[in-house]
């Protein structure tokens, strides 16, 4: 396996679709995929990881609702321009996302310290 | 038949070989990394499927020389031992993506898209193309200028006429007593080998990469390099007694420019076929050898 790849844990608090949504907005935010990489096919993608081939159908619909990705009839799912918010967000909103990983990450277990080195990494 | 003769102690030598290469790759000697349990459990039954698919082969070309009939059985033993191998192989897909996978708490997914042409032996693949088609062609040829043995009373020989008006008969001759279950085997080799493309690259990736990537090539390149075999004895075993029949018609009334042309075309459609067969050969038992993943 080369390239990008997406991990689902059953023991992930967060429902799989949404572990698979995360997964790959990471990877297109990070520059893993490019705009016009192909993602892989449901079906394919659905055997990989042990699951419906609904749950990842919906992550894929909700990548593209929220403007990462782009489905066509016959040709498949394609990574669009990352997208950007018109009107900055406010520097709270992001002080609570950053709260919140901490609290789940130290939830889970890990220390202060570990849950900053991932970001990191 | 002398092309037979030549072929037949090479049937046995080919069994050794696999055999002798399943129990290597069964008992895992050759591997630089431990196996996860589902990546030995997949190669396992990857051996398993191949070693009983070799032992089924075997039998079924020895059923089919125990029933001969005017050396049929004889010229299709080879080409169904390769097919029946090769059953085997498009059954261990289905094993694999069915059977050998488990349910684990961690799954992990590459998001770039498996193609076909992934797995597939693309050099071999053309090749086996190219084999196929003059296999068909050749057989065409061999059956429309066939004609009936007076003694098999079937389409097995050749005749033409002499420069003494009278008439020059070779049998056996590949008509269509012959060619036509040959030529059916080819296209069930083709189909199963198109069938087993397909079933390599859909099952779900094992949680080793490096042995789903070896699984995915290995049974691929066997399946086009078991095809190319059954294409190049084909080719082999038509277009010898062609290249006879060109001979035999040489400076009689029936010589034509297609029978001149035979005269060179033939032997070299039949050493084709050797050089084809022996590459099919190497590759069926080496067939990760040499080879990177594009995936």
């Amino acid at each position: 396996m080369t390239g990008p790849a997406i991990v689902v844990r059953a023991d992930d608090p967060l429902p799989p679709y949404e572990q698979i949504r995360r997964q790959i907005a990471g990877v297109i935010a990070s520059g893993g995929l490019k705009p016009g990489d192909r993602l892989p096919p449901l079906r394919q993608l659905a055997r990989d990881l042990d699951v419906a081939v609904g749950t990842v159908g919906r992550a894929y619909r909700d990548l593209e609702a929220q403007g990462w990705v782009e489905s066509r009839r016959g040709r498949g799912t394609h990574v669009l321009t990352p997208p950007t918010a018109t009107v900055p967000p406010p520097v709270e909103t992001l002080d609570r996302l950053a709260r919140d990983y901490l609290a789940s990450a130290m939830e889970l277990g890990f220390t202060h310290q570990q849950a900053i080195d991932a970001v990191g990494r | 038949m002398v092309v037979l003769v030549v072929l037949l102690p090479l049937i046995p030598l080919a069994v050794g070989a696999v055999i002798l290469w399943l129990i290597f790759t069964l008992l895992g000697t050759n591997r630089t990394e431990p196996l996860t349990p589902e990546a030995r459990r997949a190669s396992r039954t990857s051996a398993i499927a191949l070693t009983v698919a070799a032992v089924l082969a075997v039998v079924s070309a020895a059923l089919l020389i125990a029933t001969d009939d005017y050396g049929r059985g004889i010229l299709l033993a080879g080409p169904v031992f390769l097919l029946v191998l090769q059953l085997g192989l498009a059954a261990d897909t289905a094993i694999i993506s069915t059977a050998v996978r488990t349910k684990g708490d961690v799954r992990v997914a590459g998001l770039s898209t498996r193609r076909v042409s992934d797995s597939t032996p693309r050099a071999l693949a053309v090749g086996t193309i190219v084999t196929v088609v003059l296999a068909v062609v050749l057989s065409a040829i061999a059956v429309s200028v066939a004609s009936r043995d007076s003694w098999s009373g079937e389409s097995t020989a050749f005749s033409s006429a002499n420069e003494n008006g009278g008439v020059d008969v070779s049998s056996p001759f590949p008509g269509s007593f012959y060619t036509v279950p040959l030529v059916g085997v080819l296209v069930v080799s083709v189909v199963i080998a198109a069938l087993t493309l397909a079933g390599a690259r859909r099952w779900g990736a094992l949680n080793q990469p490096t042995m789903d990537l070896a699984l995915r090539l290995g049974i691929s390149t066997r399946s086009v390099a078991a095809t190319a075999m059954i294409a190049a004895l084909t080719v082999i075993i038509e277009g010898w007694p062609l290249f006879g029949a060109a001979l035999q018609v040489s400076n009689t009334p029936d010589d034509s420019s297609f029978w001149q042309i035979g005269t060179y075309a033939f032997p070299i459609a039949a050493l084709v076929g050797v050089v084809i067969g022996a590459w099919a050969f190497i590759a069926f038992l080496f067939p990760t050898a040499g080879r990177r993943a594009r995936a």
